[in-house]
């Protein structure tokens, strides 16, 4: 086994965990909604990341595996926070003015175009985190661990000590939000699919 | 006995179907509506873009 300098790695290392910073801060941020958290939290990754520089091959991006590390530094604080009861009430009556009374849409979904045409653009991306900063924090946290951190609801529900309906009519909450908010300020002003 | 959904109804199964196994019957009935209604299949593709757009903001770009 060829034997490298660990010494020169582990600034290597260094340096580039400061680049990535910023990265990760943006993604526990809308994550966990509050800046000294998700400092407290990237900090515990950038360190444990140091610590356990020699587990880091280079199998994979650096990038990837910080990622890796700050999911379960997220879950940390997210168990942490639900010893503190957080109101995650919702109801699927609360969308009823999206509808008719007898079901209908108010105003029908329009067609937003080819998925590749939309997931190509960088742009689009930047809207989409515009979006999720908007959607009410309980509500973003909930989206958040089920699409960013890839947890099941069962696990959701363990977490945040709600049932499974409540979790799911969370995320509808969020899909219902994001889905108004790329309409308004994506698909409408770029005419996608017209 | 067969499951025939609103919009209103349609709009949520749409999205539990992301979080959830439906059973046979929610499935059907979905089926059945989305064959006819243009602005629930439009939705149906808008929730399918969102996941889709979620798993690429994930990954890490270098």
């Amino acid at each position: 086994m060829a034997v490298r300098s660990e010494k020169s790695d582990e600034n290597n290392i260094a340096l580039e965990l400061e680049q990535t910073r910023p990265y990760l801060m943006r993604f526990a941020l809308l994550q966990l909604r509050n800046e000294t958290a998700a400092e407290d939290a990237v900090q515990e990754t950038m360190l444990a990341a140091l610590q356990g520089a020699s587990r880091y091959a280079g199998q994979s991006s650096l990038k990837t595996w910080l990622v890796g590390i700050l999911k379960h530094k997220i879950i940390d604080h997210l168990r942490r926070q639900a010893k503190e009861p957080q109101s995650y009430e919702a109801t699927y009556e609360d969308f009823d003015n999206l509808f008719e009374e007898d079901g209908h849409w108010s105003e029908a979904p329009g067609d937003w175009g080819r998925p590749e045409d939309t997931l190509e653009q960088k742009e689009f991306f930047k809207v989409l985190e515009l979006c999720l900063e908007t959607l009410p924090a309980a509500t973003a946290r909930v989206f958040m661990m089920r699409e960013w951190l890839g947890l099941d609801t069962d696990e959701i529900c363990k977490e945040l000590k709600i049932t499974a309906t409540n979790c799911w009519v969370v995320l509808y909450r969020a899909r219902m939000g994001l889905r108004a908010c790329l309409e308004k300020r994506w698909f409408s002003t770029k005419g996608a699919g017209a | 006995m067969l499951f025939m959904p609103t919009c209103r109804e349609v709009s949520r199964k749409l999205s539990e179907a992301g979080d959830r196994r439906l059973g046979v019957g929610e499935r059907m009935g979905l089926w059945v509506h989305l064959k006819a209604c243009g602005a629930c299949s439009n939705f149906s593709r808008q929730m399918t873009l969102l996941h889709t757009a979620m798993q690429r903001y994930r990954e890490p770009r270098d």
